[in-house]
């Protein structure tokens, strides 16, 4: 399987990544990182890729890299630390460009929102019955 | 009865017991743990057991002789030791110079817990927010937590959203093909890797008790995936040393953490050692073998000899016979000193580190046999940066 990739459903989760990236960094500041509940399930989007039905061999694809990264919770890092499929290209400091920085290794994507059926609307998950 | 009778019926009773005791029909009689030389007596969880048996045996084997004894209940057992000053009693666990796990008999009136391990702080234990008085710790190699699946699924990534999903809901995670309640294993949630697998997915750990089959243990998970009649449907986790030692039976999925938009193995192929994305920090599910010692403050040990063994098997201190860098890469664990990103706490987020005496260049040739490191000794130097381990380090 090969991940493809879409330049304006790429902008679009770029957008929708900062927000969120934006909003999880106010929450963390507040220090709710030690507190359970819902991991955002709307926190990205797989944009463009197949729903991650690859390979078996998981990280020895085709040297694809994150789909939709961004500068993760620093959302000032500025268009030049976005790499050419969004991932984050500049040295990392934190979780989020740590987690999201280019790469030449292989990843395979779990699309969350073509997976996971019981998102809530906006893309959250729902809590625990 | 003839000399050569009671020759041949003792030879032939010997070849029955020990053909008995090598398929496991015999219990191995057990022995005093205190007749063992320099014992030193150790509580904790079964995870760090590979790890532990792996510098037992070469501390056992070594020219100054220690053995490691170790009883491991489950990851809060040592803090709850020390706490209430619970002495160690039954058996436990040593292993000879072969690396063979055996079995001893504690004193009846119990023995003093000297050092522990687990894979979290003491503030995860419940009823603790930290060490009770007198207790110390430190971190050790890194261990992975990996999500599993049979090999003959089709099933290569999972996000933590659908962790929380498939462990929160059973039938009704509406995440396929883990949607049968039947097929998702799981483990106590006391348990390093049950931790682990909760707060990564956001899920209280007293959940993992409610959805799936506890299998109790890492090794039961592998043997009830691998033999799944229903292999899509199947999931579980595991240790990522036990993943490791049976690829030919599961498949680790490649993770998607929160706010990362693509998942990633720990190793950087199938068939790779390397840890390379735990190592650079695009794995999250990871954290320290935390071993625990007896002593008033950090880094003053009660016991030399379990300063002795702690500093080998956390990676600080090598010795001829007890290469530590080496043995800690070849169970599949990751040295501090191959790390390039840290974490301050239990799956607190990542940061950058920089090891102050790095062996990343040596950790690489290690698990994967070559390294684009320039080679150095004591007769050729490094042109740049400092020699370690025969490898030329940027520091």
């Amino acid at each position: 399987m090969t991940m493809t990739s879409n330049t304006a459903s790429i902008t679009r989760s770029r957008l929708w990544l900062r927000a969120v990236f934006a909003l999880s960094f106010v929450l963390a500041a507040c220090g709710d990182d030690d507190a359970f509940g819902p991991p955002d399930g709307g926190g990205r989007r797989d944009s463009g890729v197949d729903s991650g039905e690859v390979l078996p061999d998981g990280g020895d694809l085709d040297g694809t890299v994150p789909d939709g990264g961004d500068a993760g919770p620093d959302v000032d890092a500025g268009p030049d630390c976005t790499g050419e499929d969004g991932c984050y290209s500049c040295e990392p400091t934190d979780e989020g460009q740590l987690l999201n920085a280019c790469n030449e290794l292989g990843c395979v994507p779990f699309d969350n929102r073509a997976r996971i059926t019981r998102l809530n609307p906006d893309g959250s998950l729902p809590p625990l019955p | 009865m003839q000399r050569w009778q009671r020759s041949t019926y003792a030879w032939i009773a010997s070849l029955a017991l020990g053909l008995a005791w090598s398929s496991g029909a015999v219990a191995q009689p057990d022995v005093p743990c205190a007749s063992l030389p320099n014992p030193i007596y150790g509580i904790g969880g079964s995870a760090p057991n590979p790890l532990i048996g792996t510098f037992a045996a070469a501390l056992a084997a070594s020219d100054d002789p220690i053995t490691v004894i170790y009883q491991s209940p489950g990851a809060c057992f040592l803090v709850r030791a020390v706490a209430d000053d619970t002495p160690l009693t039954g058996t436990a666990s040593y292993w000879t110079t072969e690396g063979q796990a055996r079995t001893c008999t504690l004193p009846l009136d119990g023995v003093r817990a000297e050092w522990g391990s687990m894979g979290n702080t003491a503030a995860l234990c419940d009823g603790f927010d930290g060490n009770p008085p007198g207790l110390q710790d430190v971190p050790g190699p890194v261990t992975t937590w990996t999500m599993i699946v049979p090999t003959a699924s089709s099933q290569t990534s999972i996000s933590s959203e659908a962790i929380y999903m498939v462990y929160g809901f059973g039938d009704e995670s509406g995440t396929a093909p883990w949607t049968d309640e039947s097929q998702i294993f799981t483990r106590n949630p006391t348990s390093a890797a049950g931790l682990a697998i909760a707060i990564a997915a956001g899920l209280p750990p007293s959940r993992l008790a409610v959805i799936g089959t506890d299998v109790m243990t890492n090794g039961n998970m592998v043997t009830r995936l691998s033999t799944s009649t229903s292999p899509e449907a199947a999931i579980g986790f595991v240790s990522g040393e036990t993943a490791d030692a049976r690829r030919d039976a599961v498949r680790v999925l490649a993770y998607q953490h929160r706010g990362q938009s693509c998942g990633y193995t720990p190793d950087s192929s199938v068939s790779a050692f390397d840890k390379i994305n735990v190592r650079e920090g695009r794995y999250w599910l990871w954290a320290f073998h935390r071993f625990f010692y007896r002593g008033s403050a950090p880094g003053t040990f009660e016991s030399p000899r379990v300063q002795r063994f702690i500093r080998l098997i956390t990676g600080e201190a090598s010795e001829p016979d007890v290469p530590s860098i080496q043995l800690i890469a070849d169970n599949g664990n990751v040295p501090l000193c191959a790390m390039e990103v840290t974490r301050t706490g239990d799956y607190t987020p990542l940061v950058p580190y920089t090891p102050p005496a790095p062996c990343g260049c040596y950790f690489d040739f290690a698990t994967t046999g070559e390294s684009t490191c320039a080679t150095c000794s004591e007769s050729t130097p490094c042109a740049s940066g400092t020699c370690r381990l025969g490898f030329c380090e940027a520091r």
